[in-house]
């Protein structure tokens, strides 16, 4: 058993990497070569070098989508932010209530994404009622939130808000419990009131979580293909055509997989520096343990 | 003496707000699902009613009917395999993969410990046309086959981190002990680790489990043909098919979501070890 | 005016009760210690007299101020946790400085920053003023606590087991450290330990909780060489003590105790206690309180030696007696006695104590022995 030494933990990785680079790192290369030719429906016809880079950057397609995506994933960001971070500190003791809770928030994330967007379609929907039953009191009855851009973009954010703040919850409250509790009994005796407390106390010592939830919320949202696919469609119009909508289009619906490669290519580009950051983040947090 | 009183007052307003909060939030989180629950049940012609009833007058199964006479068994059975083979697969890789990183020392270990958590942080819809390409390529898509291992290469990462830290907490001298008495170190692992290793492994297996089962932008763009569809793409195809009739759409979309919802409740506790294992305490 | 005082406190988590109708007073400028083993209620008392916990019955007042429901940072204490509790990202001096600006008071930076090199001056941090928690030895962080809970200038100072993450040497060395401020400052200072050499060392008095109920408060000679009950004088000293049950008889004028197998006259030490004759008491004598001498003729009660163990410059010598009852017995530096030999037990009168067998508590009678 001795001379299995050496190699024996690499045996053990092996299907991992196998696994990882086959279905990972191969189709990143393929993808590469795709975005630097002519390519519809898998028929490659000619080397376009950066020809397909340039035409996406350039088509007003990309453009009103970078336009959508910014929207939503900001507006998206900074509610679910805001949102799992109360939940976090509202439902931080262990109670059984707050367990119970802390589940029942959780619903909606562990469901299929697919699925809650189709039931809040339903929701928003006229035919359902649901919508009308309670804008009409606030005398906003008779329309129809879907059609409507503003709307359509209101309505993705709350499909992303419904579904993630406990994804941004769960992320905050790990950190949370990370605090030791006794500095804040000390900051009670010192004198410290509860807002001084969460302000000197709370916030610093949760930065590195802060960040790295910030940052996936945030890879998160640009990427997602999903909930505007179900929801709206990308509609009206292209209010809600995200990125994630946009790739799929080009390269699902229309098939010029050229062109979606090259797009691809350039959000991988996007997502691989807020990655970076996230790794970075992380070995700080290693550090500072 | 005096203070009393309305300290004892200020308490109970404080109680019923945080119970008044509380209902909201459930209500907030659930509200969409249980409306779902509530169409599904309903008769067509009361759907588009208008106020619309919360609790179904006349309970019906119709819809439900309708999706079986529509063939929703077979995307049924496709996700159901689908999910299994990915678990076992990952679980079974996963095993390995962290085990190694767990216990060995070796070159390139922080290389792959930072590769994984790369890996998980990419964003799927982003792999989705290279990976179509390739897997058009080896002929493996609308096939079974093919979902399966790309499921199992998306979930690899975080079943090896969820592993690795579990591995971490097991003492070493089980298996020295083990493989003095002359085990080998697979079987030392297979019979002294695994055993211990109970939750570990049911949390990163529910955590495959939910992603199979849920997926539906993988599945969309991989198997669209009728004969290899997982639910969640019958599901989309529903819409399309089913238009308006928003009756067998709930019901399709309580289908997918009840077997979840079921097993979260009865395993929530892994479910939350799982999710922050993956971000943020190591 | 007593400094702190509890009436009738009490404190229940559950079913599960904490501390029972505490009644406490501690003068201003002493030192007290609230000594016991864990779950004793001793951290409970010092949580209630923080305000970090809402208390269930009784009152607690500090100065001649009722504070029941007044909150922990307007009650005019410090408090210096277990693990310090220093803010992680602050440095030394912010610590410090904390609590001044946390109250909002209106003190100006060049106020906050004289009170703070003042304080760091006295405990002789001042020149790691600009260092951060993580950088400091245990001691220095143990400064830097009692620091941030000066600088506030309270009327009680509250120190949760603030020495027992040290290690040994520097245990010692912090306690005589601590004695010095105390002496040097006359504060007040509320102390909870579970190490009785500790409670010893460093107070003016000791109160002893065991389950939830104060055992006994007094002067640290009083609580050993008087202890109110078994648990007290099990509790308190080097090692536990000596327990003998048995009955107690009169005989001619002298009483003695006979039980194990063994008869031990009380000698001189018989009209400090008040007993009645056949009673069932227990004895109880600490190591220093029986002497062995090598000839076993030469007192009432023979032994054998079992084993012995030097301790320092003395030597405890274990010994099977009676019926067969180990006893522990401190014995000279230089005397040899080996494993098996026969010895004899001599009772010293001044270290014994009784016990009633049933309640426990001791049956010494108030007043009635010499101070030491």
């Amino acid at each position: 058993m001795r001379f299995r030494g050496a190699a024996e933990p690499y045996t053990y990785i092996v299907p991992l990497l196998a696994l990882e680079t086959l279905f990972v790192a191969v189709p990143l290369g393929i993808g590469f070569y795709y975005s630097l030719h002519k390519a519809d429906y898998f028929q490659i016809a000619g080397f376009r070098g950066l020809d397909n880079y340039w035409a996406v950057l350039q088509s007003p397609l990309v453009h009103e989508s970078l336009i959508a995506t910014a929207i939503f994933a900001f507006g998206s960001l900074i509610l679910t932010f805001v949102l799992g971070f109360s939940l976090a500190l509202y439902l931080e003791r262990d109670t059984r209530l707050n367990a119970f809770v802390r589940a029942v928030v959780l619903v909606p994330y562990v469901i299929a994404m697919l699925v809650g967007s189709l039931l809040l379609k339903w929701i928003f929907s006229r035919d359902a009622g649901v919508m009308d039953m309670m804008l009409v009191p606030l005398g906003l009855g008779d329309v129809s939130i879907l059609a409507d851009p503003k709307g359509a973009m209101a309505a993705l954010m709350y499909n992303a808000v419904w579904r993630d703040s406990a994804f941004a919850m769960v992320l905050l409250m790990a950190g949370l419990k990370a605090v030791d509790p006794r500095l804040y009994a000390a900051a009670r005796v010192d004198g410290a009131g509860p807002f001084y407390r969460f302000y000197r106390l709370t916030l610093p010592l949760l930065r590195i979580p802060i960040f790295i939830t910030v940052v996936r919320l945030l890879i998160h949202f640009v990427n997602v293909l999903t909930f505007a696919l179900v929801l709206t469609g990308g509609g009206p119009g292209s209010a809600t055509q995200t990125m994630g909508l946009t790739l799929y289009r080009i390269g699902f619906v229309d098939f010029k997989l050229g062109n979606a490669s090259a797009l691809a290519f350039l959000v991988l580009l996007f997502n691989l520096a807020l990655i970076a950051v996230l790794l970075r983040l992380f070995r700080e947090r290693r550090g500072a343990t | 003496m005096n203070a009393a009183p309305s300290w004892r007052r200020r308490a109970l307003v404080r109680r019923a707000i945080n119970a008044a909060i509380t209902l909201t939030i459930c209500l907030f989180a659930l509200f969409p699902i249980l409306w779902g629950l509530s169409t599904s049940l309903k008769p067509s012609g009361r759907i588009l009613a208008f106020p619309p009833e919360l609790l179904p007058s006349q309970p019906t199964l119709e819809h439900y009917r309708l999706l079986v006479k529509t063939g929703i068994h077979g995307p049924l059975a496709n996700s159901a395999i689908v999910s299994f083979a990915t678990v076992v697969l990952a679980l079974v890789l996963g095993t390995l993969a962290a085990y190694a990183l767990a216990r060995f020392e070796f070159r390139g270990k922080r290389a792959i410990l930072f590769a994984v958590i790369a890996i998980m942080s990419i964003p799927l819809p982003s792999l989705l046309v290279p990976s179509f390409i390739f897997l058009a390529l080896l002929g493996l898509t609308n096939t079974l086959t093919g979902l399966a291992l790309l499921y199992t290469t998306y979930q690899l990462p975080i079943t090896v981190w969820i592993l690795y830290g579990y591995f971490r907490t097991i003492p070493r001298e089980y298996e020295n002990a083990a493989m003095i008495d002359g085990y080998s170190r697979l079987e030392a692992l297979r019979k002294v680790v695994l055993p211990l290793s109970g939750p570990g492994l049911i949390a990163a297996g529910l955590f495959v489990l939910t992603f199979a089962w849920n997926d539906f932008v993988v599945a969309v763009a991989m198997n669209s043909s009728e004969g290899a569809r997982t639910l969640p793409v019958a599901i989309y195809g529903y819409l399309g098919f089913f238009g308006r009739e928003w009756g067998p759409l709930t019901a399709a979309a309580m289908v997918s979501v009840v077997p979840v919802i079921v097993i979260f409740a009865l395993f929530q506790r892994y479910f939350l070890s799982g999710m922050s294992g993956g971000g943020v305490k190591g | 005016m007593s400094a702190v005082r509890f009436k009738g406190v009490g404190k229940r988590f559950g079913s599960v009760v904490a501390l029972a109708d505490l009644d406490l007073e501690i003068e201003p400028g002493e030192f007290v210690s609230l000594l016991g083993p864990s779950g004793s209620g001793k951290t409970t008392t010092l949580n209630l007299l923080a305000g970090l916990l809402p208390i269930d019955e009784g009152e607690i007042s500090i100065g001649d101020r009722v504070v029941n429901h007044v909150p922990p940072d307007r009650r005019d204490i410090a408090m210096v946790f277990q693990n310090y509790a220093l803010y992680p990202h602050m440095s030394v001096h912010e610590n410090i400085a904390f609590p001044l600006r946390a109250r909002g008071r209106a003190l100006d930076d060049a106020k906050i920053d004289a009170m703070v090199t003042g304080v760091a001056g006295k405990l002789g941090i001042g020149e790691l003023l600009a260092r951060y928690p993580k950088e400091l030895s245990g001691g220095q962080q143990q400064r830097v606590a009692l620091g941030r809970a000066m600088v506030r200038e309270p009327k009680v100072f509250l120190l949760d087991e603030p020495l027992s993450n040290l290690d040994a040497r520097l245990r010692l060395r912090m306690r005589r450290d601590l004695k010095a401020l105390h002496d040097a400052l006359g504060a007040t200072i509320v102390y909870v330990t579970h190490d009785q050499a500790e409670a010893m060392t460093l107070s003016t008095r000791v109160a002893v909780f065991n389950h939830g109920r104060l055992q006994q408060f007094d002067t640290p000679e009083a609580i050993y060489h008087r202890p109110a009950n078994i648990f007290v004088g099990n509790f308190v000293g080097e090692r536990e003590m000596n327990l003998i049950p048995g009955d107690l008889a009169v005989e001619n004028g002298a009483s003695v105790v006979r039980g194990r197998g063994m008869a031990m006259a009380l000698g001189s030490a018989s009209p400090t206690f008040s007993a009645a004759a056949g009673s069932r008491v227990v004895l109880g004598v600490r190591a220093e309180g029986i002497v062995p001498v090598a000839d076993p003729m030469a007192t009432d009660v023979p032994a054998r030696v079992v084993a012995t163990e030097r301790a320092g410059p003395e030597v405890a010598v274990f010994a099977s007696a009676g019926d067969g009852i180990e006893l522990c017995c401190r014995a000279e530096a230089h005397a040899q006695f080996g494993k098996g030999q026969a010895i004899g037990l001599r009772f010293v009168p001044e270290y014994l104590h009784l016990f009633d067998a049933g309640s426990e508590k001791s049956l010494r009678i108030r007043g009635s022995t010499k101070e030491e």
